[in-house]
């Protein structure tokens, strides 16, 4: 107020010093208060609308029925722009993977920490080659697996085995396991 | 725009970047004797800010397509958290800046601001009143309901060439809503810069007061902070309050007819009515009965308003102390309501008279009466100095 | 009505903003009158569920409600597993498999609700008439709801000197007194949990509240949020009175 304080005193007024001062202070802090809070009413939907719509949510969550894959067959499906392969291991396959030892691996991981429990023949991976990002082979039949009777990336020949874990590089890590869970026992419920 | 309602801290008042809020709009001095119409500036100002965010957060959404456009605002309303929100603050933020915006006029016309070394900010009053009278009407197409499909084949006649150039083509194709979209956008950025060339200009020029007298003296103008904020501000909220009004029980007021798609539409509806700040115009063209003539008329209206501060040959600004012209300004206001009322009705014989009796009048005003009434009505002895109407009063008792 | 009231403008205004209240014939018939069109009316959620149930019955096997999805429907007041199950009785195609042909496979909750029937079925079937989507009917009739209630209750007889379209069925609220739609609404065809069977009556009452939801179901949160800021600026509005007239005081 220094300014306008100067030029009421040109003026000849003085509203600062006149009576009824200590009642507009305290009803232009509640009108502050009143004005912030509205305003933070306001911007509150401008925010929420930034955020997902209901068809950006609903990509969010995938089901597939797995019912129709025979062992040792797999599918691809879509998944938040990604694909996201599905397939069922033989009791050979399973007991392959489940004999590696962990030294032999490039990155680490448990034969459990790679499946669901209760679902352990079914492997769920997000089908990215950690490398660079190609799409490995191996889920058509027609596809080759590799030398681990996994995936095979057909840009660098990074090879992963049946349950995704990478054996040979320039790939440094496992194809990741997405968020997935067994809705039913014929129904992955991925993300 | 949140202007300061409590003086700031000492802190905010002295740093350097707060200088321009300061010299603008705390300590900028205004004339004594404002007011309530002068609170319309900020209206105007307040209602673009609504629009300009609510539209940008639209844009997100929007998809400019000939089924796309209709559908895409029916997923904002439906399936985007707050869109419904957000999309009927736009579209009643249209009502409530239209409202401000003709108030703005009638305030020009009625207390002669274009004098007095203002002919520059009229011009560009009238300037920025044509073009959001163009974004409204890109908005309205934007929607692409029946009706927006209707008024955009209209203008498109209106415009011969260049509507084919406006529609990429014959007929609606897929080029067509991308450019409309880009159209809305321009001439709404458009129009805020013109709005705020138009701010600058006034600052420099002066505010205006009602007497239609320079405020020149230290004695006539007062800071606008704290003797016009909190004024500035009740105004707001009164505004705001019509606004909720409105949203609330009225949100499709502008008009928008949007229950069916604008494509593919071989029937037109019954009544393609354009948003109400339109319908004047739809008057005018009502009125000239050609598509050629109805465009000629509305660049004449303009040109016309435009042209007041030559129009008028007065040596008094303010209808206060001219009583002869302040009857046919009023008259001027009831003639454009007319014939925005007859625009409304159903085309019949009737409504046809009542345009172009009125569209005569809007005319004759501008052409005849202006000159004449401001060269040699009466008129009443103006103040020294501005506020100063009750001293006059007193003297002539 | 509306469209003086738009060219009236400020005059108008007030009126505008209260539907006018159908008194007479509210006391008439008092299914013609719908509570939530009040000041502060709502939409009722048992209204609508019956409304929905209606048109499943009667009208689903015609209409679509192109803008509504499956997910949308729990604004009625459903939960989750309702509309899912709603969403897996209905078929929609989709294109799967190789040879890219949509197949007709059980919705989800993220599909839209349409019509079985594509156009040119419809037209076949019907004479050349096409269902309508019924997703904004309801908006776009100034009539609104009260035009759908009369419309589905207003099929009588022809009178005798009336020239009738081929395949068209007389109703005093269509325009023309004439329209395509066979008498949709089959008295007894929804029956509630308690047994009660609805008559035709109640059933244009319901659906037509369903569809005033499904052209505009934002309706309740507009009004309260409305309301909310309403009050706000009331509050807001004394405040700055109150200070603008300490300031007023004090001018030079």
């Amino acid at each position: 107020m220094a300014l306008n304080a100067g030029i009421e005193r040109e003026s000849g007024a003085a509203p600062e010093a006149a009576h009824g001062e200590p009642r507009r202070d305290f009803l232009k802090i509640l009108i502050g208060s009143t004005m912030a809070v509205g305003a933070a009413a306001v911007a509150w939907p401008f925010l929420d609308y930034l955020g997902s719509d209901a068809d950006a949510r609903a990509q969010g969550v995938v089901d597939v029925d797995v019912s129709p894959i025979a062992a040792n067959s797999g599918i691809t499906v879509r998944w938040r722009g990604k694909p996201v392969f599905v397939r069922r291991l033989t009791p050979k396959q399973l007991a392959a993977v489940q004999a590696t030892p962990m030294k032999d691996l490039i990155d680490p991981a448990s034969f459990a920490s790679r499946v669901s429990p209760g679902g352990e023949s079914w492997v769920v991976l997000v089908g990215l080659c950690p490398h660079r990002g190609c799409i490995p082979l191996g889920n058509k039949p027609s596809d080759p697996r590799g030398p681990y009777d996994g995936w095979l990336c057909p840009c660098h020949g990074a090879a992963f085995d049946a349950v995704g874990r990478v054996r040979r590089g320039p790939a440094e890590r496992n194809l990741p396991v997405p968020p997935y869970r067994f809705a039913s026992p014929t129904m992955i419920r991925i993300g | 725009m949140a202007m300061q309602p409590i003086s700031a801290p000492e802190r905010i008042e002295t740093a350097p970047s707060a200088g321009f809020m300061q010299r603008q709009f705390l300590d900028y001095r205004v004339p004594v004797n404002l007011n309530a119409f002068w609170s319309f500036g900020l209206l105007v100002a307040f209602s673009l800010a609504v629009l300009t965010v609510t539209g940008i957060w639209l844009s997100l959404y929007y998809v400019p397509g000939p089924r796309q456009a209709f559908d895409s605002i029916q997923y904002i309303l439906r399936n985007v958290p707050f869109g419904w929100l957000i999309r009927d603050l736009h579209l009643d933020g249209t009502t409530m800046l239209f409202g401000a915006v003709y108030i703005e006029l009638f305030r020009g016309i009625y207390y002669g601001t274009y004098r007095n070394g203002r002919s520059a900010v009229w011009l560009l009053e009238v300037l920025r009143f044509f073009l959001l009278l163009c974004t409204g009407f890109f908005g309205f197409v934007m929607v692409f309901g029946a009706a927006s499909y209707a008024s955009l084949m209209i203008m498109a006649a209106h415009l011969g060439a260049l509507g084919r150039i406006l529609l990429a083509g014959y007929g609606v194709n897929p080029a067509t809503m991308p450019r409309i979209e880009t159209l809305h956008l321009l001439a709404g950025l458009l129009a805020l810069g013109v709005a705020a060339v138009g701010f600058a200009a006034s600052r420099a020029a002066g505010t205006a007061n009602p007497d239609g007298i320079p405020a020149v003296g230290e004695a006539d103008r007062i800071p606008l902070h704290p003797y016009y904020t909190m004024r500035a501000l009740f105004a707001l909220v009164v505004f705001m309050f019509i606004f909720a009004i409105i949203f609330t029980f009225q949100p499709n007021f502008a008009g928008l007819h949007e229950a069916a798609p604008g494509t593919p539409a071989l029937a037109l509806p019954i009544d393609p009515l354009p948003p109400w700040y339109m319908l004047g115009f739809h008057g005018l063209a009502r009125a000239a009965g050609s598509f050629g003539f109805g465009t000629f008329l509305t660049i004449l209206a303009f040109l016309l308003l435009a042209a007041l501060p030559w129009l008028d040959r007065g040596t008094v600004a303010s209808c206060r102390y001219r009583p002869s012209y302040r009857g046919f300004v009023w008259v001027l206001a009831l003639d454009w309501i007319l014939l925005s009322f007859g625009a409304a009705l159903p085309p019949t014989h009737i409504a046809t008279i009542i345009c172009e009796a009125a569209t005569i009048y809007f005319f004759l005003h501008f052409i005849i009466i202006t000159p004449l009434v401001t060269g040699f009505g009466r008129t009443r002895p103006v103040p020294p100095r501005p506020g100063m109407r009750r001293f006059i009063r007193t003297e002539q008792v | 009505m509306r469209r003086l009231l738009v060219a009236a403008l400020a005059a108008g205004f007030a009126a505008a903003l209260v539907a006018p209240a159908h008194a007479d014939q509210k006391r008439r018939d008092p299914l013609s009158h719908f509570q939530f069109q009040g000041l502060f009316g709502s939409y009722d959620k048992a209204t609508l569920q019956k409304g929905f149930v209606v048109y499943q019955t009667d009208c689903a096997s015609c209409h679509g409600l192109r803008l509504v999805h499956y997910r949308d429907l729990r604004g009625l007041g459903l939960n989750a597993q309702d509309v899912a199950g709603l969403a897996a009785g209905a078929k929609v195609p989709k294109a799967m498999g190789g040879n890219g042909k949509p197949k007709l496979i059980a919705a989800t909750p993220d599909d839209r609700i349409l019509s079985p029937l594509t156009p040119a079925q419809a037209a076949k079937r019907f004479n050349g008439a096409v269902p309508r989507d019924l997703s904004l009917a309801e908006a776009a009739h100034p009539g609104g709801a009260r035009y759908i209630y009369s419309l589905l209750t207003g099929y009588r007889p022809a009178p005798d000197n009336m020239l009738m379209l081929p395949h068209h069925h007389f109703n005093t609220a269509a325009s023309g007194m004439q329209t395509a739609m066979a008498p949709p609404l089959k008295a007894g065809s929804v029956t509630l949990a308690n047994g009660k069977k609805l008559g035709t009556r109640e059933m244009a009452h319901d659906v037509a509240e369903f569809l005033a939801w499904t052209a505009d179901p934002s309706h309740d949160n507009r009004k309260s949020t409305g309301y909310g800021a309403m009050f706000f600026l009331l509050f807001l509005g004394i405040l700055v009175y109150a200070a603008r007239f300490t300031t007023r005081r004090e001018r030079p």
